[in-house]
């Protein structure tokens, strides 16, 4: 048999589910103590345990949600359709919200503790950024002309307040707003070694997606324009400053 | 950073011992730094990403040399091989000046999706030649040697007309690389496959082992299973002793990943392999 259809049966062999293949004898020896099937069966019950204990760890919180049993099901369905194709197997779970958006069964609150899981693996996994910004003084009205890079860690993410609930543990500890809405964005980054996250309102949210699209400090400020004039600009003061303050910008482009 | 960083165009015949770096043991490193020779960096863990495990890393690489051993460049796959890892590994060849790098005679990708595993390959000419080319573009691309590690293995493939070790000596022979043998790997494959494993170690030629692996096993009754869950087993220290006599001084790294001890109990492991060592070569 040549190396490449070798490869290609090993692969077929090791991932099929149910029942072990037909023929595995004619390309495989038995042992003395075993079967070519239960050879085969150590790589077998390896590729699927080890995946989805990578899953259970990168998606903890979202199988206590869900119930483990139940996820490790839905887990299995995904490695099926969306085998890994990253070196790193710390991102096999990049393609898993979106698998798990397209299950019966899963809630918008369960699937927000997933996709809060997945931006904090990402923001833990995030190269370091080659330079972190301050905010530049002295600009003057050329600052406003200016576009802004985020650090590789920053993501932000919208999901129902319920799910940042549920991951949180504790209602007494979240931030008020997050009571005061069924929706809630949520922003993770590493600053150093530990990924840190914080709820943010929805015109700090908007401005971050502005940002992110390209947008000028101008167009950002823009986020801002439903206060009055004093106070939308006292408020974009105090978000801007609160990015550079945080580490979130890496780069200010003139 | 620690000053022994010197070309691999052959093994360094000098006796270092240390073990892998695991993410259970960061804080403590960074309090207090390592107490072995040398240390084994996961690749993987260090590619495509920054954070804890850089500053871990160049931690230990101030006080003593690191080793990069990794399990995704899939040498023997069919799928091309990727550029991308390559370069991030060149990267961190350039920033951390390894002693060796490694990685594992073995298949883990197939049509572009992974394994996360290091399946076997058949013992046969075709394998040695798409192996041993790849192994020269690597070694190119890298700008230096390379290290392949024998896996531990469950199934053999009726394809095979070359014993494991008559593979690994020839891969060695015509890639021009080196050879990571894992004395455990060895003993386990010998007890799956019926072979004689002091045979094996015999086998290889002395120019072109480089570096050694210790670690521990499970007995599954109907085969053994390379787990690297428990100290290493007196079958295997004994191995160890023989793999001494023949090869002398080497780099070893004692693996120890699953059930993962305190880091002091692994310099012990390391004590003893170390103990091992001078008894076997005295």
């Amino acid at each position: 048999m040549p190396l490449a259809e070798l490869q290609r049966s090993f692969w077929a062999a090791v991932r099929q589910r149910g029942a072990p293949p037909a023929g595995l004898q004619t390309w495989l020896t038995a042992s003395a103590t075993q079967s070519a099937t239960e050879r085969l069966g150590v790589y077998h019950r390896a590729y699927w345990q080890r995946q989805v204990t990578a899953l259970l760890a990168t998606f903890e919180a979202t199988s206590r949600r869900v119930g483990q049993q139940h996820f490790e099901r839905l887990l299995l369905q995904y490695l099926e359709a969306c085998p890994g194709e990253e070196p790193c197997i710390e991102q096999l779970g990049a393609r898993c919200v979106e698998f798990l958006a397209t299950r019966q069964g899963l809630d918008a609150e369960a699937l927000g503790v997933a996709r809060l899981e997945w931006a904090h693996s990402k923001s833990l996994l995030a190269k370091d950024p080659t330079e972190v910004a301050r905010l530049p003084l002295g600009m003057g009205a050329a600052f406003a002309e200016c576009r802004l890079t985020f650090v590789p860690s920053l993501h932000v993410e919208h999901v129902p307040a319920a799910s940042l609930r549920w991951l949180a543990g504790d209602a007494q500890r979240l931030p008020e707003l997050m009571e005061q809405s069924d929706a809630i964005n949520v922003a993770f980054w590493r600053p150093e070694h530990a990924v840190l996250r914080s709820a943010l309102a929805t015109d700090e949210a908007r401005a971050h997606l502005l940002a992110r699209g390209g947008a000028t400090i101008a167009v950002i400020c823009t986020a801002f324009e439903a206060l009055p004039e004093a106070a939308a600009a006292s408020r974009a003061l105090q978000v801007l400053s609160r990015w550079f303050a945080r580490g979130w910008v890496e780069r200010v482009e003139t | 950073m620690s000053q022994i960083v010197r070309p691999d165009s052959e093994p360094l015949r000098q006796s270092l011992h240390g073990f892998g770096l695991r993410v259970e043991h960061y804080d403590e490193i960074l309090r207090r730094g390592v107490r072995a020779e040398l240390c084994e960096a996961l690749t993987e863990n260090f590619m495509q990403r920054g954070g804890r495990p850089l500053s871990v890393l160049e931690r230990v690489r101030r006080d003593v040399p690191v080793t990069l051993h990794g399990v995704s460049l899939s040498i023997g796959s069919i799928d091309p091989l990727s550029g991308g890892y390559l370069d991030e590994l060149a990267d961190l060849c350039r920033h951390f000046e390894p002693l060796f790098v490694s990685d594992h005679l073995c298949f883990g990708s197939v049509d572009g999706h992974r394994a996360y595993d290091l399946w076997p390959l058949p013992f046969t000419e075709e394998a040695l030649e798409h192996v041993a080319a790849r192994v020269r573009q690597v070694q190119d691309r890298l700008g230096r040697r390379i290290c392949l590690e024998n896996v531990s293995s469950y199934v053999e493939f009726r394809e095979s007309a070359l014993r494991e070790h008559e593979f690994l000596a020839a891969l060695a022979e015509r890639a021009d690389c080196l050879l990571l043998l894992d004395v455990n790997n060895v003993y386990v494959s010998a007890q799956n496959h019926g072979f004689v494993a002091a045979d094996f170690i015999r086998a290889l030629p002395p120019a072109r082992v480089a570096q050694l692996h210790l670690a521990g096993h499970r007995d599954c009754g109907a085969y053994l299973l390379d787990d690297h869950g428990s100290p290493v087993p007196d079958a295997v220290w004994e191995l160890y002793r023989l793999t001494r006599q023949r090869f002398g001084p080497l780099p070893t790294v004692l693996e120890w990943d699953e059930n993962l001890p305190s880091l002091e109990r692994l310099e012990q492991e390391c004590d003893k392999a170390r103990q091992m060592e001078a008894h076997a070569l005295s």
